[in-house]
């Protein structure tokens, strides 16, 4: 068990301390990628785009850095009434030519978008609810993880096969190409190639509905096979953009 | 006069005691689809018929009948939805049992919009419009948001002397008791007296915003009556009259708005 409420005097205390360092998590001293998961480069660019605002009140919140929120939904799945259907949520289908189709789950609990919409609906709205700490870091948690899965291109399924993008071992062929994708670059130069793009460009990006980030990872999917490298480089720093602008959304800011 | 009260008590005891939750009532379904169908295109008239060409409001509890069928039981929680004390609209009493009415609304909605490349068959498209238009209705009923600690389906009570199944059945009637007698599209015409701004300003906004409209004005319920009370006030039903008449209006002007925006082209 490792909830934030009991500990976050010290974790407030650790904040004003570190203020103004660099809490993506991430780390920018590291040599080349090693370590550095599909999960770490999209808070790492997250991080790297997010507001000062954005950035003083998850520090608050997570002195760890941004990359230890995914890690914090682990907590609350040993806990019944969250793994009752968190689990559920961390699944997206597609039919046959790669349309997003969310009527596959819905008799099972739904699938990310739904859990993406869900921990949205709460952090958009902290100005109507008195949320215990709990469930204020739960929804962190699962907004975090979510925008994760809407982006991991071998996430959906092919209903009603269920076929994922792994390999004969059953390992995500996603972890594999992006490990080809970055493995050469140092994060600062992984931050260097894929968060620079235009004020235009990362609008381009934000401005569109969740569902139409779950139809680019299916439609992405499909890519998977012919231009690996790139279609994994593009999911990444979608991600990396779409979880600064949500967070910039919450806590003030724009990019 | 006594003696037609007592005989609307009595048929309204009598209904209660006999059905099983039924949203709005098949009145008050029908009445929010009959407005729709008031403020429906040309085209999207023409195709709805296309997939429904005997009318689609008689359809309007099709929902609630179906729902005891295993094979759609997963849609029973997309009929009523939560909120807090403070009346707001409230997700998270619901994710773990599978959601509740936006849910329901937001897989709609993409089916709806998306059914050229979704492949849909003719029949899952009438199964989401049947969806669609009792699902917009219930989510504006006032009796099915349901407030965590005391939901109105399980608020034992008496109203006028007689023996309620609960709080919430008195308002599920509530189209019963205000236009009695009338066909819906009789009811439709009376209610449809909102003018093009209001029209427009109701149907704009999210799901989301419209959850939270509803919720707002569901704490009418509270107000007359509030939470435990066994006794309900006797003058419960005409002071819900007006909050349920622009729950029903603003449930028809919505529905149009979809079904236009699904059907149009």
């Amino acid at each position: 068990m490792r909830f934030k409420t009991a500990l976050l005097p010290v974790f407030l205390a650790l904040a004003f301390i570190s203020c103004g360092k660099d809490n993506s998590g991430a780390g920018t001293g590291r040599p080349a990628s090693v370590g550095l998961d599909r999960n770490g480069i999209v808070c790492a660019l997250a991080w790297s785009q997010m507001s000062d605002q954005a950035k003083a009140r998850v520090s608050l919140l997570y002195p760890e850095g941004l990359s230890s929120v995914a890690a914090t939904l682990e907590d609350y799945l040993a806990i019944d009434k969250y793994n009752a259907y968190v689990p559920g949520l961390r699944k997206m289908n597609m039919n046959g030519r790669y349309f997003y189709d969310p009527n596959p789950t819905q008799a099972h609990g739904g699938d990310c978008l739904r859990g993406l919409r869900f921990a949205h609906y709460y952090l958009s709205h902290l100005d109507r609810f008195t949320l215990p700490d709990e469930e204020l870091y739960f929804y962190h948690a699962l907004l975090v993880n979510m925008v994760l899965d809407i982006h991991n291109l071998s996430l959906p399924a092919l209903a009603p096969s269920g076929s994922r993008w792994t390999d004969s071992e059953g390992n995500d062929l996603m972890d594999t190409v992006c490990s080809e994708a970055f493995g050469n670059f140092s994060l600062s130069g992984i931050l260097l190639s894929i968060g620079n793009l235009s004020a235009d460009e990362a609008a381009g990006i934000t401005a569109k509905s969740f569902e139409e980030w779950a139809q680019e990872n299916c439609s992405a999917s499909a890519g998977l096979a012919s231009a690996p490298e790139r279609q994994v480089r593009t999911a990444v720093q979608k991600a990396g953009y779409r979880l600064a602008y949500l967070f910039n959304l919450y806590y003030g800011g724009t990019l | 006069m006594r003696r037609i009260a007592f005989m609307t008590l009595a048929a309204l005891a009598l209904l209660c005691a006999s059905q099983p939750a039924m949203g709005w009532g098949k009145t008050g379904h029908k009445a929010v689809v009959a407005l729709a169908e008031r403020h429906l295109g040309a085209k999207a008239q023409a195709n709805i018929q296309h997939y429904m060409p005997e009318g689609f409001v008689k359809d309007a509890s099709w929902a609630d009948v179906h729902r005891h069928d295993d094979i759609y039981a997963f849609t029973t929680h997309y009929h009523t939805m939560m909120m807090t004390d403070d009346y707001v609209y409230a997700p998270a009493y619901r994710e773990p049992t599978g959601g509740d009415c936006l849910t329901g609304l937001n897989v709609i909605d993409y089916n709806l919009t998306h059914r050229e490349a979704l492949k849909l068959s003719d029949s899952v498209v009438v199964f989401n419009i049947r969806m669609l238009i009792h699902i917009v209705g219930d989510m504006h009923c006032p009796a099915h948001a349901y407030l965590k600690d005391a939901p109105n389906n399980k608020w034992k009570c008496t109203y006028r002397g007689e023996e309620l199944k609960n709080y919430h059945r008195l308002v599920d009637l509530m189209p019963d008791y205000m236009f009695e007698g009338q066909k819906s599209r009789e009811i439709a015409g009376n209610l449809d007296k909102w003018d093009q701004d209001r029209i427009a300003a109701v149907q704009g906004g999210s799901f989301i915003d419209w959850a939270q409209d509803c919720c707002t004005r569901d704490r009418i319920l509270y107000e007359i009556n509030p939470v435990g009370t066994y006794e309900l006030s006797p003058d419960t039903q005409e002071r819900l009259v007006p909050a349920c008449r622009e729950a029903l209006t603003a449930a028809g002007y919505r529905l149009a708005a979809l079904l236009n925006k699904y059907f149009d082209y």
